[in-house]
């Protein structure tokens, strides 16, 4: 029995992903600490699934594409300091699209057959993408 | 890396697309009614402010002193009034504020009750108030995203499908060769039933190694030959080469298919020049018979629709060939006691022509005697 090893490159993602959740923790208006728990476990339960799914349907096993949300969360974080944009999702969605775009095409590359790996990769980022907006907008967030 | 580039510049461009689309949707109250300086002013009297204050500074719109609402300087008139008040024009275009035409009254409104709002980012973008705004504006940049992505999964698909045509093409080709092999491969390594039965009925003798059994296999060969056999040619031409006295082929032959028949042959010659034969035998084998199947042989392989069926030499014989090949060896022996009689009764009558005659076929044949 084989172990499979976490590829070290989701990780980068994680870290990504966990610095949007924080930026938007202060985003949040909301004055009931209930808020906040449900915004974390809904956000650690949406990060933990986007890693998992998106690592699976990639065709690298290191997941390097997970390295190009790095420049949208360095940017998203510049902004918000530096030119008070209090925003995230736009920053997220591109993020996670172009880390879409990256591995879909290395799935091009690799597979003979690409369009039904392709299309399940591009729903498991769309669906995070709208499952995020969704929460946020639970949170009374629309940015 | 450079690819990843190219990914970040296009998401670039994405997210753009977003935050355009983004705020492109929203469209708020204005209030009816304008200050001096050509902004709106309240409508209603609150707790926070009262009805004709400037929405812009909060003061009475006769004691506006706000900048012109396309952001211009004003100068305040002595001549014309609004509303009892003095009127300010705008310094760009020297119109009164209200019919400032310097840029797009209804946005730079928006834009100035949003940011009263802090509903904006990035200086001028309206953050959207429904999340449906932030929907629309995901599925328009994913719809971007995808067909981008979808134009290169076509160009694979369509490059894996005409690979793989080619392939298949090739494949095809080769299969067709490789069948071609095998076949071949199986006909010269699986004998055929025609051999297979010579070899296995070709148990020669003593008494059956004498002309009358090479006779009937080369009638056998020759008739062979008219059902086109194609095992039956270079034999055919081995003993071709053999009738005329051309051995260089008979050193080949003895490994061939039919090389227990060169080598009876061989050994009947031996024979014959032995004189282990009778020498009416001989004769009638190398003046008749050895005459009719040289022409037949001839006639075969000239022309391989012709042979021995033309020749009444050989009209006799059976033309089954499992009767012909597989009963060689028997049929050889009773066709040797045949001859003998047919040359015993030749002596009776007087001579071997007479028993030429029978042997050339017809009613009075030797054989339906």
């Amino acid at each position: 029995m084989t172990k499979n090893k976490f590829p070290k490159f989701s990780l980068i993602g994680v870290i990504c992903l966990l610095i949007f959740l924080f930026s938007g923790f202060f985003i949040i208006k909301k004055t009931s600490v209930s808020f906040y728990l449900i915004y974390v476990f809904l956000m650690l339960l949406w990060l933990v699934l986007t890693v998992l799914f998106m690592s699976m349907t990639m065709s690298d096993k290191r997941c390097r594409s997970w390295l190009l949300l790095i420049p949208f969360t360095v940017a998203m974080m510049f902004m918000r300091l530096c030119f008070s944009w209090n925003i995230i999702i736009p920053f997220l969605a591109v993020g996670l699209f172009a880390v879409f775009t990256d591995s879909a095409r290395e799935i091009i590359r690799h597979e003979e057959q690409p369009l039904k790996q392709v299309i399940c990769h591009f729903a498991v980022t769309a669906g995070s993408i709208i499952i995020y907006i969704c929460i946020y907008a639970y949170m009374g967030v629309t940015v | 890396m450079l690819k990843k580039i190219y990914v970040l510049l296009f998401a670039a461009v994405m997210f753009f697309m977003f935050a355009n689309v983004f705020a492109a949707t929203e469209v708020d109250d204005v209030a009816q009614g304008n200050c001096i300086c050509g902004r709106p002013y309240y409508q209603e009297t609150t707790d926070d402010h009262d009805k004709f204050d400037c929405i812009n500074c909060g003061k009475n719109r006769t004691n506006c002193t706000c900048r012109c609402w396309c952001g211009s300087e004003t100068i305040i008139s002595d001549e014309i009034t609004v509303n009892g008040a003095p009127a300010h024009l705008c310094k760009t275009c020297g119109q009164l504020c209200v019919h400032c035409t310097c840029a797009d009254r209804e946005a730079g409104l928006r834009l100035e009750e949003n940011m009263r709002e802090g509903s904006v980012f990035a200086g001028t973008v309206a953050k959207p108030k429904s999340v449906i705004t932030t929907v629309i504006a995901l599925i328009f940049v994913s719809a971007c995203v995808f067909i981008y992505i979808f134009y290169y999964v076509l160009a694979k698909n369509e490059q894996t499908r005409l690979r793989l045509k080619e392939k298949n093409a090739v494949l095809r080709k080769h299969d067709a060769i490789l069948e071609k092999i095998n076949e071949q491969a199986n006909y010269t390594a699986a004998p055929s039933a025609a051999k297979q039965a010579a070899e296995k009925a070709l148990v020669w003798n003593a008494d059956d190694m004498n002309p009358a059994t090479v006779a009937f296999e080369l009638v056998n060969a020759v008739h062979f030959g008219t059902s086109a056999n194609s095992e039956t040619i270079p034999f055919l031409k081995y003993v071709s080469d053999y009738i005329t006295d051309d051995r260089t082929a008979e050193a080949a032959a003895l490994n061939g298919d039919y090389g227990k028949i060169i080598q009876t042959v061989q050994k009947a010659q031996a024979d014959i020049e032995a004189g282990k034969v009778e020498q009416e035998i001989v004769d009638y084998f190398e003046l008749d018979f050895f005459y009719n199947n040289e022409k037949s042989v001839n006639n075969i392989l000239g022309d391989y629709s012709s042979g021995g069926k033309d020749d009444p030499a050989l009209a006799y014989i059976p033309c089954s060939n499992e009767e012909r090949v597989g009963g060689a060896a028997a049929t050889a022996a009773h066709w040797a006691e045949e001859i003998k009689k047919l040359r015993q009764n030749m002596e009776i009558r007087g001579g071997r022509r007479f028993a030429g005659k029978y042997m050339s076929g017809g009613e009075n044949s030797w054989y339906t005697l």
